[in-house]
């Protein structure tokens, strides 16, 4: 008997240390992985996927929705974009939450870079600080998007988890993305490596565009200098091609983020045409029944020569950045520009398609890079700057004649503008022209005074003075008792 | 792992006693004296055994005088006897009740009558008629305290089961199934007619002998074994003809057009649609009846077993096939079962079992998805009902370019997918009996399944067009195993009876997955046998394996006393891969007592209870249902990036990990009394239970500047308590008999403790609607939140100075719960939960002669869902989608003051978000279902010599639900998938079946 007990003991008290142990097959162990070659420079395409914007939130629900030129309809986004255009957003919208998310998300991709890329031996040294320096780009171009968006920010710069962070003063976060985006311009090169990748101009075209927005004129105006001053950037010359895909890498591009219509995940392909071609269009192409679409108004406010209102009517051989009439799937001709408007069922309007549909589109796939930075921007920027330091003045009048020129568009004189805030309307009417639907409205009517003045009115009753920035989205200030709100919300 | 094959050898080599044999000779009749053929007679503690022959004779050799023989016989108790030296013993058996049944308890059984834990048995012949698939539609409302939801109704759709509600928030809530001994098997991978039993252990008392994996209960499934004496060879079969029995009532293609049209003109627009072209449209094109069809069940089995002294086997061989009431889907499966069970000599027992499943399903798209992406059911209600089934001049199925939601047919013909499951299961143990009393089982299972899916998206629909076809196949593997070594030693000594047991076991879990897509295929002819025909550019392809291991030394003590007190207790202790060194391993222990008061002297001439058993139990068990990884901090690729013009692979963190997460732990006790009166005419039983869930694995929400939103930790209590009932009774018992049984049960939960860091947890989102759900303390879990609806603004109210100032008469008025004077989110209240108050099932049994009818009741009262239907229906994200007719033709006009609801003018404006969980969208699911009518006829074979004895039936499914306050197919469905959370969206239609069957026995 006492034989089969111990036997049976055996049995009981028998155990395999090993046999518990978690086997991981699919993943890397951190310290390992980033200390790396091929480590770092995963986790740095990481860091580009995770700072491309979501371009409908970014662009247009918080850029143009808010703003004056365009408008939606239709389709499941209807109703968040009345939101937005109504001013009638709060602290639990997802949108906010989204973004913060994903930028912040972004950030702490590049903070694992530069947390451990010094552990990297394989490196020379200007690798590693050329490395650095575009994770330096990219956190900060995350912060410049988060700045602008939701005002001063709790500066997250390590992986050390933190769970009670709390907001920098401005002054502080300003500072922050200056030296961030000096530094980066310092290390990184002209040319870029890879097509895609962070340049030296792009951290100068963030820093002027910051510089700008953040209303430090004399510096917006030299680091916007700068760009021109390398004289690698130049206007593409064709304006109705600037965005297609057969003219991608031109040197008009500063930075971009790239598409692919063949990329496996939607999210790498730019989706937007199907937003703007109107029903029934007769593309044999997917059509989103949201509907992004331009003012008439604001079309019929281009210069009659102005090849930026050129129309975009394939079958007859035009590629222009308009689309404002087509034959429907019914053979029957739609006017967008003067067709009726059906009361409630508003979407006989003229549809921005800049961004050239791609030949080659996969669906709602097509291949066209998403435009974040482009020397006609630094042109305007350095000119509003100048304006805004001493008023009106030649080098202005030329910096935006060199836009203009490009599109075919008369000059402006400078006779033609007496005080500073004539031209700086003048400006503001500009930007629309070349920049609409590229998501610039909102900042440049806020830095312009106008965003909320617009608003209301456009009968906008809810739009007050506070909605210049978004609230600090609510799980954040639910789980961060050292966060707070910003005022009005 | 080779030292424990080696200590098995040892058992193994252990030698054999030879004794001398004693001869018992006899006859076994029945109550009335007739012979009973097939008995069976069983030397005590041995698998010697023999069966009596026609005049119910036997023979039997037994080697100890002072042993005991089992006498047993289908349908009578099973009686033990000391033959105290005597050669020849016939004896009179006693017809059974149910307290004499063997309950299957978790590595061991136990008669009925001396049970301890709260534990259900349901046999086969009380299972939940119909056509079933699912192994736990058999048990369906047939269990106390065992809530059973259809919660998707498409062929080889999921059943949810919980049991005694849900304790955890953020962690799995699923049961624990074990099909003959082997842990977490597939429930729809075994044939119905297989099962012998279903047992349910319900308190931790009963469950914790299953340790970390038994917080949300555990059901043992036992299949059929072959008796001893000749093959029986029976054949069943029925053929069901299944339809949906409800629609849902959308506006016809003429009220659409007008409804459209009224409402732009009531806003101040323009004439959508003139009267006569309103009157030329009809009633248009009802999708439902497009997409539905009725459609034929069928199920074959044939079945051959039977048995010697030395052993015994069951061959089944199964096929069903269920084309789906939805058109282009269906079910096929194919199942061999091989059950054999040998007893070499009376100290070796060997049993096999041996599973083989195929199933072959043909789905629709289905689901919640939106826009383009939406399912199939939910295109058929929305779509615009003036459009039709064709296609157009240029080969394709119409939309209206306006809604963003595809033509039905067009997602029939164009979206195709095929999922085909192989699985093996496999147990086989070995008893060996060491010495009189102590047994040690060796028991070795596998459970091996792959499954490929393959869904081909053609030019027939516009997302299929859109990427010119494309192929997605998806292979995946799971393969696990477990060995198990267990002792057990059961002894008498005088008035005290013991039975201990003891063992470790291992379990290993692996699962490896392969996918590949193309797209821009060059034919779609080839649909995804051909991916190399894709454009190379889209070819995509990932991989993946997970392991996860678990370890476990267990022990269990039974002790009885004078056969009227009883004891349980068990230990389990727990270790697991998925926690870090810090808490790998976790003990769960438990007890329970029971004292049979009918057995007291002080109530020998009581009249009134037959039976009466007190029960006591407390256990703890715990939940290990997270994520393999959660305590590790690893990089994941992912976040690819475009750069260079090409697709360049990224890698990022995966997790905030914690080391510190450890088991959550459920303690239960139960209290419960077991009944049976006037001699065993009306029995039953009543449990009581408190449970509570403690060190929940809580998703703790973290700022996003982290750079991840949640973190695992431990955190919080969930408490579940409530009564579970149930009674039979045999009401008449005369020349025509009727039975009745009742189980109820009554639930609350609630949510003690939630972190404080946490708040109240939001959460949820469906479709377009904002976060519906909370978990509040003092409240149930996943509860519904949302704007209480009170009424609607009429022409002269006083709108500017109400709390929703910009509204317009006929718009909702919502309740401004905190008297701001403003409706935001902080006026939110609870609306509901998705917990049953109390389920029920009445099954009325009537007997006469050959025929028997059966009627089963089930029902659910007190739930609620959150209706995504009416939410698109009220909150349109396009309003030229079709909607519910009662909430447009009983809308609000000025010359309909007193409407239901609101008017559908500039709706946007009081649609946003999570304002359209409200009154009107969160539902009360309540129903009473007549689940089943079966009319059966036994045959009259007794002239017919090649059959033995056979049956047939007519049985009617699903006749009639009542819910007065759902709308929607079924109020049982559950759009939101097996969890606590309940949603309700165009979800697969419950059939009303009628079946024709019969069975024969040769």
């Amino acid at each position: 008997m006492k034989k089969y007990i111990l036997i049976l003991l055996g049995l009981i008290t028998f155990s395999c240390s090993d046999f518990l142990e978690e086997e991981v097959f699919t993943q890397y162990a951190p310290d390992a992985f980033l200390s790396s070659e091929g480590g770092i420079n995963a986790t740095l395409t990481a860091a580009y996927r995770q700072s491309r914007p979501n371009y409908r939130e970014e662009w247009y629900t918080f850029g143009e929705w808010t703003s004056d030129l365009m408008l939606e309809r239709g389709g499941g986004y209807a109703a968040p974009a009345a939101t937005f255009a109504e001013f009638n957003w709060n602290q639990s919208n997802n949108f906010f939450r989204n973004i913060w998310r994903d930028r912040y998300s972004a950030i702490g991709v590049a903070n694992s870079i530069l947390d451990n890329i010094d552990n990297v031996t394989s490196l020379s040294a200007s690798k590693v600080a050329s490395l650095k320096a575009e994770a330096t780009f990219l956190r900060a171009y995350n912060y410049v998007m988060l700045y602008d968006f939701f005002g001063r920010l709790p500066l997250i710069t390590s992986g050390e988890l933190d769970l009670t962070p709390s907001r920098a003063s401005d002054a502080d976060t300003r500072a922050f993305i200056e030296s961030e985006l000096i530094s980066a311009a310092a290390n990184l090169p002209i040319e870029p490596e890879i097509y895609g990748k962070a340049t030296k101009s792009a951290a100068l075209a963030l820093l002027g565009r910051f510089y700008l927005d953040t209303k430090q004129w004399q510096k917006a105006a030299d680091t916007n200098k700068q760009v021109i001053d390398l004289s690698y950037h130049e206007l593409f010359p064709n304006v109705e091609g600037v965005f297609s895909v057969e003219n991608e890498g031109n040197k008009e591009m500063i930075f971009v983020f790239g598409s692919l219509a063949t990329a496996p995940i939607q999210a790498l392909a730019w989706n937007y045409t199907p937003h703007a071609y109107p029903v029934g269009y007769q593309t044999g192409q997917v059509n989103y029944g949201a509907q992004f679409q331009l003012w008439r108004w604001f079309v019929n406010s281009f210069h009659v020569n102005d090849q930026r209102a050129n129309e975009y009517d394939p079958p007859n051989g035009k590629y222009g950045w308009i689309l404002k009439q087509y034959i429907n799937k019914g053979g029957k001709q739609i006017n967008l520009m003067t067709d009726a408007i059906t009361a409630g069922v508003e979407k006989k309007f003229p549809r921005p398609v800049k961004f050239t549909p791609d030949p080659n589109g996969l669906g709602p796939r097509h291949g066209n890079d998403m435009p974040i930075l482009r020397y006609a921007e630094v042109l305007v920027n350095r000119a509003e700057a100048l304006n805004e330091i001493s008023g009106p003045n030649q080098e202005s009048i030329d910096l935006l004649n060199q836009v203009r020129q490009r599109s075919n568009a008369p000059d402006y004189n400078l006779a033609d503008y007496s005080t500073k805030s004539a031209l700086r309307d003048q400006i503001l009417v500009e930007r629309g022209w070349e920049f609409h639907a590229e998501g610039h409205r909102r900042r440049s009517l806020i830095r312009h005074g106008s965003f909320i003045s617009g608003a209301q009115g456009r009968g906008k009753t809810n739009a007050k003075s506070h909605h210049v920035l978004f609230p600090i989205p609510e799980q954040d200030l639910d789980s961060n008792s050292a966060l707070e709100q910003n005022p009005g919300y | 792992m080779r030292k424990y094959v080696l200590n098995l050898f040892f058992v193994l080599l252990c030698p054999l006693f030879m004794v001398a044999q004693i001869q018992i000779n006899g006859v076994i009749s029945d109550e009335t004296g007739q012979p009973l053929p097939g008995a069976t007679i069983l030397e005590k503690n041995t698998n010697n055994g023999v069966v009596t022959d026609f005049d119910g004779n036997y023979s039997i050799q037994i080697s100890d005088a002072n042993s005991k023989l089992m006498i047993s016989f289908v349908g009578y108790s099973t009686q033990e006897i000391s033959i105290e030296g005597l050669s020849n013993f016939n004896f009179n058996l006693e017809p059974s009740n149910e307290l004499d049944e063997v309950v299957i308890t978790g590595y061991g059984s136990q008669q009925k009558r001396d049970l301890t834990g709260a534990i259900v048995q349901v046999k086969s012949e009380d299972f939940v008629k119909g056509a079933n698939t699912n192994a736990l539609q058999l048990l369906n409302g047939k269990a106390s305290g065992v809530h059973i939801s259809q919660s998707d109704s498409a062929p080889g759709g999921a059943i949810d089961i919980k049991i005694r509600g849900a304790g955890s928030i953020n962690a799995s809530n699923d049961v624990l199934v074990v099909i003959d001994g082997l842990p977490g098997g597939s429930l729809t991978a075994l044939s119905p007619d297989d099962i012998e039993s279903i047992e349910v252990l319900k308190d931790a008392s009963a469950s914790a002998i299953y340790g970390s994996r038994a917080a949300n209960g555990v059901v043992l499934i036992t299949t059929k074994r072959g008796k001893s004496g000749d093959m029986v060879v029976s054949y069943e079969n029925y053929f069901g003809f299944q339809s949906v029995n409800e629609r849902v009532d959308m506006l016809n293609g003429g009220e659409y057009l007008k409804v459209l049209s009224d409402i732009n003109v009531e806003g101040g627009g323009d004439v959508l649609s003139t009267p006569a072209e309103i009157s030329a449209m009809g009633s248009g094109f009802d999708w439902q009846d497009i997409i539905f069809r009725s459609s034929i069940v069928q199920n074959h089995q044939v079945t051959m077993s039977g048995g010697s002294d030395v052993s015994n086997y069951y061959v089944s061989l199964n096929h069903l096939d269920n084309e789906g009431v939805i058109r282009e889907s269906g079910e096929k499966k194919y199942n061999a079962r091989i059950n054999y069970g040998l007893t070499p000599n009376d100290r070796l027992n060997i049993n096999l079992n041996l599973s083989i499943n195929r199933s072959e399903i043909d789905n629709v798209k289905m689901g919640r998805g939106t826009n383009e992406g939406v399912g199939l059911l939910a295109a058929a209600l929305l779509f615009d009902p003036t459009i039709g089934p064709g296609v157009n001049s240029e080969g394709y199925y119409d939309v209206n370019p306006l809604v963003a939601i595809e033509n039905p047919e067009a997602l029939l013909q164009g979206w195709d997918q095929q999922v085909a499951s192989n699985r093996i299961y496999a147990t086989g143990s070995i008893d060996y009996k060491i010495i009189d009393g102590l047994t040690a089982t060796a028991r070795f299972g596998t459970n091996i399944s792959d499954t490929r899916r393959d869904l081909y998206e053609n030019d027939k629909f516009q997302v299929g067009r859109g990427v010119n076809g494309r192929s997605t196949i998806r292979n995946s593997e799971s393969n696990y195993w477990i060995a198990e070594y267990l002792a057990e030693y059961e002894r008498d000594f005088g008035d005290h009876s013991l039975k201990v047991l003891g063992g470790i076991t291992y379990e290993s879990n692996t699962t490896r997955f392969h996918q590949s897509v193309a797209s821009d295929m060059l034919s779609h002819v080839t649909t995804t046998n051909l991916q190399q025909s894709g454009n190379a550019e889209t070819l995509n392809a990932s991989s993946g394996k997970f392991k996860n291991t678990l370890q476990s030394s267990l022990a269990r003590v039974n002790y009885s006393y004078k056969d009227k007190y009883l004891a349980t207790a068990s230990v389990r202790r727990d270790g697991t891969s998925r926690f870090s060194d810090k808490y790998k391993y976790a003990t769960f222990p438990s007890a329970s007592v029971g004292w049979k008061l009918s057995s007291e002297p002080f109530m020998e001439n009581n009249e009134l209870f037959s039976e009466l058993k007190l029960r006591v139990g407390y256990g703890e068990i715990g939940n290990q249902g997270i994520q393999n990884f959660e305590t590790i901090t690893t990089f994941q690729a992912g976040s690819n990036a475009i750069l260079g013009g090409a697709t360049v692979s990224g890698a990022v963190p995966a997790r905030i990990a914690n080391q510190d997460l450890k088991w959550e732990t459920t303690k239960e006790t139960n209290i419960g009394v077991d009944f049976s009166l006037s001699n065993n005419r009306f029995s039953g039983s009543i449990d009581y239970y408190d449970r509570n869930t403690y060190d929940q694995l809580f998703q703790q929400p973290v700022p996003l500047t982290t750079g991840f939103g949640v973190v695992r930790t431990n955190f919080g209590q969930v408490k579940n308590s409530g009564v579970d009932f149930s009674f039979s009774s045999r009401n008449v018992d005369k020349d025509w008999t009727w039975d009745t049984d009742i189980v109820m049960s009554f639930l609350k939960n609630e949510v003690v403790e939630l972190p404080s860091f946490a708040g109240n947890v939001i959460s949820g989102g469906f479709g377009f609607s904002g976060n519906y759900r909370i978990t509040q303390t003092g409240f149930p879990m996943l509860s519904f939140y949302g704007y209480e609806q009170n009424g609607i603004f009429q022409q002269g109210d006083d709108i500017t100075n109400s709390a929703q100032p910009s509204a317009l008469p006929g718009h909702p008025i919502f309740v401004d719960q905190n008297g701001d004077d403003k409706i935001d989110g902080a006026d939110r209240v609870i609306l509901g939960d998705p917990f049953a108050d109390f389920t029920y099932g009445i099954t009325n049994r009537f007997g006469y002669k050959d025929f028997s009818l059966e009627i089963y009741i089930q029902g659910v009262q007190g739930i609620e869902n959150f209706s995504n239907l009416a939410a698109e229906s009220l909150y349109p994200i396009n309003k030229e989608r079709n909607h519910l007719a009662i909430h447009y033709l009983d809308r609000w006009r000025t010359s309909n003051t007193d409407a239901v609801y609101p008017s559908g003018v500039n709706y946007t404006s009081y649609s946003d978000g999570t304002n359209k969980v409200n009154t009107y969208t969160v539902q009360d699911a309540s129903f009473m279902r007549i689940k089943n009518i079966t009319l059966n006829y036994n045959l009259p074979l007794d002239n017919v010599d090649f059959i033995k004895s056979g049956n047939v039936y007519i049985s009617g499914e699903n006749l009639l639900t009542i819910a007065p306050d759902y709308i929607g197919f079924d109020p049982d469905g559950n759009s939101d998938g097996t969890g606590v959370s309940r949603a309700d969206f165009a979800n697969y239609p419950l059939a009303r079946i009628i079946r024709i069957g019969c069975k024969l026995n040769f």
